[in-house]
């Protein structure tokens, strides 16, 4: 089962004809015009290029020519990656001011060459160091379904436009969550797919080792497109595996006959509120997972997690600190500055970590091809919302965000999130955990709670 | 001096000098909060001490 006006759905109208890309870009830009001062998920529509773009495709449906298999799907895409013409500033006023882009990164490209019209430039985290979305330069992106509460970040901008029918789908990028998360308190499907498995090439960095390329849809099917059309290596993204992958879209459809799946235990299981966990166990049961898994020392690999992805961007952000510090978002110019400073040998303390805790999770997930747990401890928080209280214990909200997601950057496994319902007004994720390059498992588990009703993306009203 | 106490402050004052960092007064409290709260993480990561893996190139390539 897809959602109403997924991706496929409007290529397929737009290249039987049925439809125009210029028509179906004219309706994404009125609800992007109609909707955009309540949610503020963009920092810029591009119109202009847009429209031309929906010509072309139209004038070569005319002439008899394949316009691409998402031709004329209006897309967004988050504000770190480079878009030809356009400066990329990344949520920061650091950057607003760099020479345009010479060309499209990667996966711009790749999409707008199978037919797709870029719509527009997405808010975000400044420099994607955040998991809300309240950036101090470019506002607050509101969550559709609750406008009192964030949409999740740092590729919020991203999931707001498509939680709130603005496009069907959007790219964003996922260092320590920030895929899953803002679509966990959208409610909508969030994918970040192994590490290495699609280019990052034109996408500005946080942390290299843990930078992956993703994207949000409404529908699992979608999803899976969009990773058939990234996919691949790339000699411009050095991590940019050489494997070749097979299509993910055939798997959707394969039902989840001879999948493991297990549920998370321990630190998955604890410390978030009872609503988070209820969905994963309603999911679990749509899924017919009975069996629980503990992985070892997660707060340890949490821990590094932090430690060396801080470094990685304030290393890469040196330069700027060094010479306009006074201008990062005051909310994280204080961290950035402090993670400069920390020394060597705690970071290759961490890696020295990093590489023992894959191996364990390897381990202890030998037997298992999905694994299942929260996305977020909680649902959307409300905009400025500092600490949350869960059980007896006070949390502080942006860290605790990261809490479910962050041990599956740390060592590149594909991960998804899934957008579950229970009987209040705000969705939760659950996310769904693969091997290394077994993308298709997860969207397969994902297919299946889809076409359960137990994951779906509804068009928010705002 | 293996017994004497962490003394971020002036750990970051040192730092900043030495990466060249031209720090405002206003931000230091939250550099130093930031600083114990890495040396955390890290004391976090080292645990109780057991070894850790010798080489940690492995983890780039999934």
């Amino acid at each position: 089962m897809t959602s109403d006006g997924d991706a496929l759905a409007l290529a397929a109208a737009v290249r039987s004809g049925a439809t125009t890309a210029a028509g179906t870009l004219d309706s994404a830009l009125a609800r992007i015009a109609a909707i955009e001062p309540q949610v503020q998920a963009f920092n810029a529509v591009t119109e202009a290029p847009a429209r031309v773009a929906a010509r072309h495709l139209d004038a070569a449906v005319a002439a008899g020519r394949d316009p691409g298999p998402l031709a004329g799907v209006p897309f967004a895409a988050k504000a770190l990656f480079d878009v030809a013409g356009l400066p990329t500033h990344g949520g920061s006023v650091v950057r607003a001011g760099a020479p345009p882009a010479e060309r499209d990164a990667a996966a711009v490209a790749r999409l707008t060459a199978a037919g797709a019209v870029l719509a527009g430039i997405t808010n975000m985290d400044e420099f994607a160091f955040g998991f809300t979305t309240e950036n101090s330069h470019y506002g607050a992106t509101r969550n559709p379904h609750d406008a009192e509460r964030v949409a999740g970040g740092s590729s919020g901008g991203s999931a707001a436009a498509v939680a709130a029918g603005m496009v069907p789908v959007a790219l964003g990028s996922d260092t320590n969550g920030s895929v899953r998360v803002p679509a966990a308190l959208c409610g909508v499907f969030g994918l970040k797919p192994t590490y290495g498995r699609v280019s990052r090439a034109g996408a500005a960095p946080l942390a290299w080792s843990f930078d992956h390329v993703g994207w949000f849809a409404r529908s699992v099917r979608d999803l899976a497109i969009l990773l058939d059309l990234t996919q691949g290596h790339d000699p411009r993204d050095p991590a940019s595996a050489e494997r070749v992958s097979p299509p993910a879209a055939p798997a959707v459809t394969r039902g989840t006959q001879g999948l493991r799946i297990a549920v998370a235990g321990g630190h998955f299981a604890a410390g978030a509120e009872p609503a988070a966990l209820a969905a994963v166990a309603k999911a679990a049961a749509a899924l017919g997972a009975t069996r629980q898994v503990e992985l070892p020392e997660v707060p340890r690999a949490i821990a590094a997690s932090l430690l060396i992805s801080a470094a990685e961007g304030a290393s890469l952000h040196l330069d700027e600190l060094r010479t306009r510090a006074g201008e990062f978002d005051p909310q994280t110019r204080d961290r950035w500055l402090a993670a400069t400073m920390i020394p060597a040998a705690w970071i290759h303390a961490a890696q020295r970590f990093r590489r023992g805790w894959r191996e364990a999770a390897t381990a202890a997930l030998a037997d298992v091809d999905v694994l299942i747990t929260p996305t977020t401890p909680f649902a959307a928080p409300r905009i400025g919302q500092m600490t949350i209280r869960i059980g007896a214990a006070e949390m502080p909200v942006r860290g605790a965000l990261g809490r479910f997601t962050a041990p599956f950057s740390f060592i590149g496994v594909p991960a998804l999130s899934a957008p579950v319902w229970l009987d209040g007004p705000l969705p939760y994720g659950v996310q769904l955990v693969g091997k290394p390059f077994d993308d298709e498992a997860i969207l397969r588990a994902a297919a299946a709670l889809e076409a359960a009703g137990v994951a779906r993306a509804p068009v928010a009203a705002p | 001096m293996a017994d004497a106490k962490p003394d971020p402050a002036a750990f970051a004052d040192a730092a900043a000098v030495q990466l060249g960092l031209d720090v405002d007064q206003a931000w230091r409290p939250g550099i130093v909060q930031h600083l114990k709260n890495f040396r955390g993480l890290y004391e976090s990561v080292v645990g109780d001490g057991a070894a850790l893996p010798d080489d940690p190139a492995a983890v780039y390539r999934p």
